[in-house]
């Protein structure tokens, strides 16, 4: 079978004019990764095999390595599995997606100290001291062919990668259509002209459009699928998904200095079942991780319902993230016992697996009291659990499917404010079901709701929750 | 944030993914949390977007029941 599938990729690779000669140069590129340990043995898999027909190939990744899936992201060095996956396969270069800020500049220097490829982004400034290894750009010889490739790293709406601002402190950045024509000398000096972006599809067809000296674009961000690559105003451009469901082979036909003729073709992890034997014990290793096993805080007594465990939820998130309030959706809970112990990293992302991040919002009285009730519909009549308020629901009868009247207190049993400002906080989940209509909409950060909730059980080490809940029912 | 589903704008909160703009679109259009998965989200060139798809500000999503 490993034979029928290395017949594949030959066929691929055999199927243009000019086979492994000088004027061919091939590029492998993936984007948007996040953290796909278990794709990497089969990617390796695909590289081994392409590289035993064409040794030249360049392996790049447009971004987004990481960010997705908590044995990598929780790791320490952060994302080093990925990391040690991407240096096994022999990757040449990587964009700097906005995820790779995730974990800070600190984070961001460890990682790249780490890598055995360069991290490629023109429109950033890392001052030396932030230990951070980048640099704008990098020309490979391939068979005697100069390929320059290109970096840029993704900038959103305030003028920094979508990521917390303090992930980002110290380091500076400018717009791509400001510093790609900086870089024009370079693609007169080279043969292949490549653009390895972390922006998306749609901000890569304007480029595409105001520099069509440039021969391909690798793209990234926006998960864009498209089947094999698409020329815009010239400019061919590939990009593939999310989380490594297919990787790009681009083959450009050189001659004379110039790319006569440039294609680009998916491949699909999922049909390719010859895995790396290298890369699965090291994904073995990495998924042995002791983060899962590690204890992060004691439970006084049995938590024995749901009502508990999002009450202490909802602490945690309202502590963690300075709020008024907090909001979970009761379908999200997803433990309803526990007993008296020790609770460990797993036993978070068990009780809460969805991988949301927080939106934080500030919103009034009424407004929170609209959006619990649109939660309370959206999530198939449960009323959903807070902390910092409780509720008393009356519905309009024992089924529980409409709502008569719905009373809200502070902490200290005092009715709520309705026209007062509070500073709540949900989950992605909840601030998009509960449609109801308010002014502040809020910001969804990057942290996940469960990454939160460890953070807090570091803090506070021993939690008591048995019988605690947020809200009454009568009808 | 504001994006337009087919050419109707939906107001979101900042950061919202794909699969967070799917959610609101079926809410809004009770059509029930349970067709979510039926639910394809397309850039404006026609191009498939996963859930974790990142948004921005104005851009134009066309959602179809598959």
């Amino acid at each position: 079978m490993k034979k029928f599938f290395v017949s594949i990729i030959t066929l691929i690779v055999l199927s243009f004019p000019g086979i492994v000669t000088a004027e061919t140069v091939r590029i492998l590129s993936t984007n948007d990764m996040h953290s796909a340990l278990e794709k990497m043995p089969q990617l390796a898999a695909i590289v081994d095999s392409i590289r035993a027909i064409d040794p030249t190939v360049l392996v790049l990744s447009a971004g987004d390595n990481r960010t997705g899936n908590p044995y990598n992201d929780r790791y320490e060095p952060v994302s080093y599995p990925m990391i040690q996956l991407m240096n096994l396969i022999g990757f040449d270069a990587s964009a700097l997606g906005n995820h790779e800020y995730d974990s800070k500049v600190e984070g961001l220097a460890k990682m790249t100290a780490l890598s055995n490829f360069q991290y490629l982004a023109a429109n950033i400034e890392c001052p030396p001291e932030t230990g951070i290894k980048v640099v704008p750009y990098q020309v490979f010889d391939v068979k005697g062919i100069k390929v320059g490739i290109l970096g840029i790293t993704q900038i959103g709406t305030l003028g920094i990668p979508d990521t917390h601002p303090d992930n980002v402190k110290g380091l500076s950045f400018q717009q791509p259509s400001d510093v790609i024509p900086k870089y024009k000398w370079l693609t007169d000096q080279c043969d292949v002209n490549v653009l390895l972006t972390h922006i998306g599809f749609e901000n890569d067809v304007e480029l595409a459009s105001q520099f069509p000296y440039y021969d391909l674009i690798v793209s990234s961000h926006s998960h864009t699928q498209l089947e094999g690559g698409e020329i815009h105003n010239g400019v061919l451009i590939t990009q593939n998904g999310y989380q490594l469901p297919r990787v790009t082979l681009t083959t450009l036909e050189v001659e004379n200095g110039n790319v006569t003729s440039k294609k680009a073709e998916n491949i699909y992890l999922d049909k390719f079942i010859t895995r790396s034997e290298a890369a699965t014990a090291l994904l073995n290793y990495f998924e042995s991780s002791p983060e899962m096993e590690r204890v992060v805080g004691n439970v006084k007594s049995d938590i024995t319902s749901y009502d508990a465990f999002g009450v202490m939820m909802c602490d945690a998130w309202v502590s963690e993230c300075d709020c008024d309030i907090a909001i979970e959706n009761y379908g999200g809970v997803r433990y309803d016992f526990f007993p008296a112990g020790p609770i460990k990293v797993k036993d978070i992302y068990n009780l809460d697996p969805f991988m949301n991040n927080a939106v934080v919002m500030n919103i009034t009285g009424e407004e929170l009291k609209d959006m619990l009730i649109a939660c309370y519909k959206a999530d198939r009549n449960r009323f959903p659990i807070t902390s910092g308020c409780t509720a008393a629901v009356t519905y309009k009868d024992k089924s529980k499917s409409e709502i008569k009247s719905l009373n809200l207190f502070d902490t200290n049993g005092k009715k709520l404010d309705m026209k007062k400002k509070y500073r709540v906080m949900t989950n992605n989940y909840v601030a998009s079901i509960a449609a109801s209509p308010r002014e502040d909409e809020g910001v969804r950060g990057t942290i996940t709701t469960s990454d939160l909730i460890i953070q807090w059980l570091e803090k506070v080490k021993t939690v008591d929750y048995q019988g605690r809940t947020s809200f009454t029912e009568k009808w | 944030m504001t994006v337009i589903v087919n050419n109707y704008p939906i107001r979101i909160f900042q950061g919202a993914k794909v699969g967070d703009l799917v959610l609101r679109y079926a809410v809004r259009n009770k059509l029930g949390i349970k067709t979510i998965n039926n639910l394809i989200a397309m850039d404006r060139w026609g191009h498939t977007l996963d859930n974790e798809a990142p948004l921005t500000d104005k851009q134009i999503v066309k959602i179809i029941n598959s």
